[in-house]
């Protein structure tokens, strides 16, 4: 073995990491080479120097000042988890009516003479649809922006614009106030409760269990698509399900299970 | 710490359960911050760095699977955490002009001449300076081999260990290794001060042993 070999070596050698053989050979090569048992002893001395910089004073400050800041953080994660479902619902009642709105643009015509109807007189209700607006639009910045680039690409339509926004508004309000409602009768409570949460999990929509998610009595889901599938899911799964469907308009569901 | 304890506490935390995540950081704390002191040199920047490292565990938490250990997940994020302090500050220094060094890539050229001329060997020899002559040559190392010698020399993490930190092979850690001490041993010889009295430090202390 040559020197340089052997030094290249030296370090898994000190480590143990070398294999029998290997081993051996720098065993031997160091028995008769002074410069490489002089370079191991040095390797060694630098090592040993360097295991004492593990003796590391930690301020005392440190934990307590680390646990504060997770304090905040955990904070900070269970007011975002509570709004949660609040924000789901905002931004899908902003989309929905951003929808509409688009859709009520293109034909306006039945809306028109109920505009007419109304008159001008109706500035209060214009007023608090723009408080509203302004909620709506801090939570959906993005439905915001579309809409607000949607004023601007047609400002000369501006004026229908923001009085079709009234009638739209009352019939948004109408919409989501009705809320559909079904009675369920069953044994199996829980089995009920895990279906609807599976299918609101499945389905992405918010859902707000009372009294609390374990002791389930009522949900409530926003935004509903497609009840029919739910209510085959239901029936699907529970064997002695019996629904007495309450009202049965509203885009929100509300479940009770007796 | 105790494997089921250990994982019934990670289980807790990710629940949200902070005296559960307390338990469970307590005992990395100071690996944490010898790691970045080691790695960053300034205690202040070691302070912070250590909270960061610890608000990243407290929030990445619920990613963590149990595929590795608890230990080699958070000494990742740890030498991660360095790693992009020593980066930043890398391009902040470069943007002030370094006066002190002539080429930041190149290990053998650089030179902080400060003190030269002072002669250290009559000195009484104390660990502290040691100490802090081996600091500095760390701190001079490229970054692969900083992290290898903190993680190894200084910390004693095994090859394995190292391997999964890093995520890099065995054979990998070895020859690092191996160029790191062998670098870190030219810093150190060098006729210049800092470095000109550590082994004169060395052979001083040897000899009052």
């Amino acid at each position: 073995m040559k020197c340089h070999e052997c030094m290249e070596q030296l370090s898994s050698y000190i480590d143990n990491r070398l294999t029998p053989e290997e081993e051996k050979e720098v065993g031997m090569h160091l028995e008769t080479c002074p410069s490489c048992t002089e370079e191991l002893a040095v390797l060694e001395t630098v090592l040993q120097q360097l295991n004492k910089l593990q003796d590391v004073e930690v301020p005392q400050t440190l934990h307590k000042d680390i646990m504060e800041r997770i304090k905040i953080e955990s904070q900070a994660k269970k007011n975002i988890f509570y709004l949660k479902p609040w924000m789901k619902y905002v931004v899908s009642s902003a989309a929905v009516l951003l929808i509409v709105v688009m859709v009520f643009q293109n034909s306006n015509l039945t809306m028109k003479t109920e505009k007419l109807d109304r008159g001008s007189g109706d500035y209060t209700m214009q007023s608090k649809i723009a408080d509203e607006e302004m909620i709506l639009a801090s939570d959906a910045g993005m439905a915001d922006n579309q809409k607000a680039g949607k004023e601007s690409a047609l400002p000369t339509e501006n004026r229908t614009f923001a009085l079709d926004k009234v009638a739209l508004q009352e019939s948004a309000s109408t919409l989501s106030a009705v809320m559909e409602e079904w009675e369920i009768t069953s044994g199996q409570k829980d089995e009920i409760a895990a279906v609807i949460k599976t299918y609101a999990a499945e389905q992405n929509v918010a859902a707000e269990y009372m009294p609390d998610e374990e002791h389930v009595t009522s949900i409530v889901l926003y935004q509903v698509t497609d009840k029919t599938a739910l209510s085959n899911l239901l029936e699907e799964r529970i064997e002695d399900l019996s629904i007495y469907k309450k009202e049965q308009t509203g885009e929100d569901l509300k479940i009770i299970i007796k | 710490m105790h494997e089921d304890t250990e994982r019934q506490l990670i289980n807790q935390a990710q629940a949200g359960d902070t005296n559960a995540f307390e338990t469970l950081i307590s005992s990395y704390e100071k690996p944490i911050y010898t790691i970045c002191l080691r790695m960053l040199l300034s205690e202040e920047e070691a302070y912070d760095a250590t909270q960061e490292v610890c608000i990243k565990i407290w929030k990445q938490l619920h990613v963590f699977k149990g595929d590795s250990k608890l230990s080699t997940w958070i000494y990742r994020i740890t030498t991660n955490q360095c790693l992009d302090l020593l980066r930043k500050n890398k391009n902040k220094k470069q943007k002030e002009t370094s006066l002190f060094q002539k080429n930041d890539e190149s290990e053998e050229e650089w030179m902080l001449d400060k003190g030269s001329e002072k002669e250290c060997v009559e000195k009484i020899v104390e660990d502290k300076e040691l100490k802090e002559i081996l600091q500095q040559a760390i701190f001079q190392l490229k970054e692969d081999y900083k992290t290898v010698i903190v993680l190894r020399d200084i910390n004693q993490y095994s090859y394995d260990e190292i391997a999964e930190i890093l995520n890099i092979s065995l054979g990998t850690v070895k020859s690092r290794l191996s160029r790191a001490r062998a670098s870190l041993r030219i810093f150190l010889e060098q006729t210049k001060e800092p470095y000109k009295s550590f082994f004169v430090k060395m052979s001083n202390k040897e000899g009052t042993q």
